[in-house]
């Protein structure tokens, strides 16, 4: 069962994941073989190394935040075309279901992941990197999955209900950063204890707070550091 | 009696305009049980009720000793179901799609899959998008059959295939209960084509059950009678249901009963009140339905 979920999850997906992959695997060797960038880690202080590995910084969470999002979307598309009718006529709880499918999604994560991490111990083993600079391809290959993972679990739950949820769901967070503040502000007028740090500020805070979802994205995502 | 699938009550109300009010369906172990009903009639939505896609708002569904929803899973290891369109992922081929289905079923035969496959004529490797409706059909039957289910749910399964297709799916659902002692659950409303291999019928219109009973007492039971003159005898006091009452016409000079419940000694009873019958049709299977949901709606509507 979770292996027949997995090859109908990989069916669904894999147009989309291969070029993720190939991403993966392309973004550590630009570290390498960077075009105009050739050459830069060669360089005697290692700044230009440490320049082109910042440069990358953003492009490895979008991958993670763009991997989960689409093996999430992927998850539930053939059932949503067809009404649900077919899994829900199987002898399996939707529970279990729906845990085969997060499964699935979370093995098919792992390659993404997988090609990260060779691509980044390849590179690091190639590197000739002056005293004080390092390669952090463990760190980068986790922290890749775990926010991978953070973006698959988020939209997985997202798209398993229906396109009116989703609606309601995005309309509820403009509506809360579009009316939030003066909604605040008026409140704030009659009930003293209500003004204070803008609510939509605290929240952005809260979610990008050490504990929050969003500070793994964020942050420092460098193979080659100090 | 041992009842395969048995609703006790069951409403459910999905909005305004429909409902399934109060339903009691009893359908007997190793029975070949039709469910008639116009289109819209609710007859889909009965079968998900059952197939645990939705949940009544009242009443309890029991299926095969178990209760549904709360036994669910158990239940559909023995249940081949066949939905009115296709359900299956349409991207995967025949072969995939057997293979995803099969590891679901551990009572699937795979030997008779094969067997099926290459009876009903289907290509292993073509995707389901690519087939005809009379090949999805197929598909979804073998989907059905191969599970060795102690009970079939077919809702309206040759709707809109041609005959050749339809006589290969209806002869496979035959072949396998006469082998199996399965109990078939089938909707349509193509009548003429239940007529042939049910035992038992059941009519659904507007959500409500108008008639359960064997195939037999139904068609031996819905009459029209034509009276040589007008009978002066009411509703009430007539010995079976009076479905519909039409007066001398232009079309035809006697007074013609279709009526429900009909037993031969009737004739007796009403020709002891000084009524004389001239004739006693007997309606085929479409007739009775179609007299019985006529009589159904002009109830309704107070006529």
């Amino acid at each position: 069962m979770p292996i027949e979920m997995l090859k109908l999850h990989w069916k669904a997906s894999r147009w989309l994941l291969m070029p993720l992959m190939l991403g993966a695997f392309a973004i550590p060797m630009v570290n390498l073989t960077g075009g105009p960038l050739t050459n830069l880690f060669v360089s005697s202080n290692g700044s230009d190394a440490l320049m082109v590995s910042e440069l990358l910084t953003p492009f490895y969470p979008s991958l993670a935040a763009l991997c989960g999002t689409i093996l999430a979307l992927t998850a539930w598309n053939w059932d949503h075309q067809k009404g649900h009718v077919y899994p829900l006529s199987l002898p399996i709880s939707r529970m279990r279901y729906s845990a085969l499918k997060f499964g699935s999604g979370v093995v098919l994560l792992a390659l993404p992941t997988a090609m990260l991490a060779v691509t980044a111990l390849g590179v690091s083993a190639m590197l000739d990197l002056p005293n004080g600079l390092r390669t952090y391809p463990f760190e980068l290959t986790a922290r890749f999955f775990i926010a991978g993972l953070t973006a698959y679990a988020f939209f997985f739950a997202l798209a398993s209900g229906t396109i009116r949820t989703a609606v309601i769901f995005f309309a509820a967070v403009a509506g809360f950063l579009v009316i939030g503040d003066p909604l605040q502000a008026s409140l704030a007028q009659f009930i003293p204890q209500v003004g204070g740090e803008r609510i939509t500020m605290t929240v952005m805070e809260l979610l990008a707070s050490p504990w929050g979802p969003l500070r793994l994205f964020g942050g420092n995502w460098m193979l080659i550091d100090v | 009696m041992n009842y395969a699938i048995e609703f006790d009550g069951v409403t459910w109300r999905p909005g305004k305009d429909f409902a399934l009010q109060e339903l009691d369906l009893r359908v007997p172990r190793g029975s070949i049980y039709g469910f008639l009903g116009p289109n819209g009639s609710g007859k889909t939505s009965s079968i998900r009720l059952m197939m645990g896609m939705m949940f009544p708002d009242s009443g309890e569904i029991r299926m095969l000793d178990g209760r549904v929803p709360k036994e669910l899973p158990k239940i559909l290891q023995s249940v081949g179901y066949m939905p009115e369109r296709p359900h299956v992922f349409d991207q995967l081929t025949v072969d995939e799609v057997l293979r995803f289905h099969s590891s679901f079923y551990p009572s699937w035969d795979r030997g008779w899959a094969s067997e099926l496959l290459e009876r009903l004529e289907l290509p292993g490797d073509r995707a389901v998008k690519r087939m005809s409706k009379g090949q999805a059909g197929k598909l979804m039957m073998l989907m059905a059959l191969a599970v060795r289910p102690k009970l079939l749910i077919l809702d309206e399964p040759t709707d809109g295939l041609d005959p050749v297709v339809r006589r290969d799916i209806m002869t496979t659902v035959l072949d396998y209960v006469a082998e199996a002692g399965a109990t078939v659950f089938v909707s349509s409303h193509l009548v003429h084509e239940l007529e042939r291999i049910c035992d038992w019928v059941g009519v659904l219109d507007a959500g409500k059950l108008v008639a359960e009973l064997p195939i037999n007492d139904f068609k031996n039971g819905i009459k029209r009678l034509r009276f040589e003159e007008a009978p002066r005898m009411t509703d009430e006091e007539a010995p079976f249901a009076l479905l519909h009452r039409r007066p001398p016409n232009g079309v035809s000079p006697f007074e013609t009963w279709t009526v429900r419940g009909w037993d031969p000694t009737h004739r007796h009873i009403l020709e002891s009140q000084g009524l004389r019958i001239r004739e006693v049709i007997d309606l085929d299977l479409e007739e009775g339905f179609v007299e019985l949901l006529r009589a159904q709606r002009a109830e309704r509507e107070g006529r």
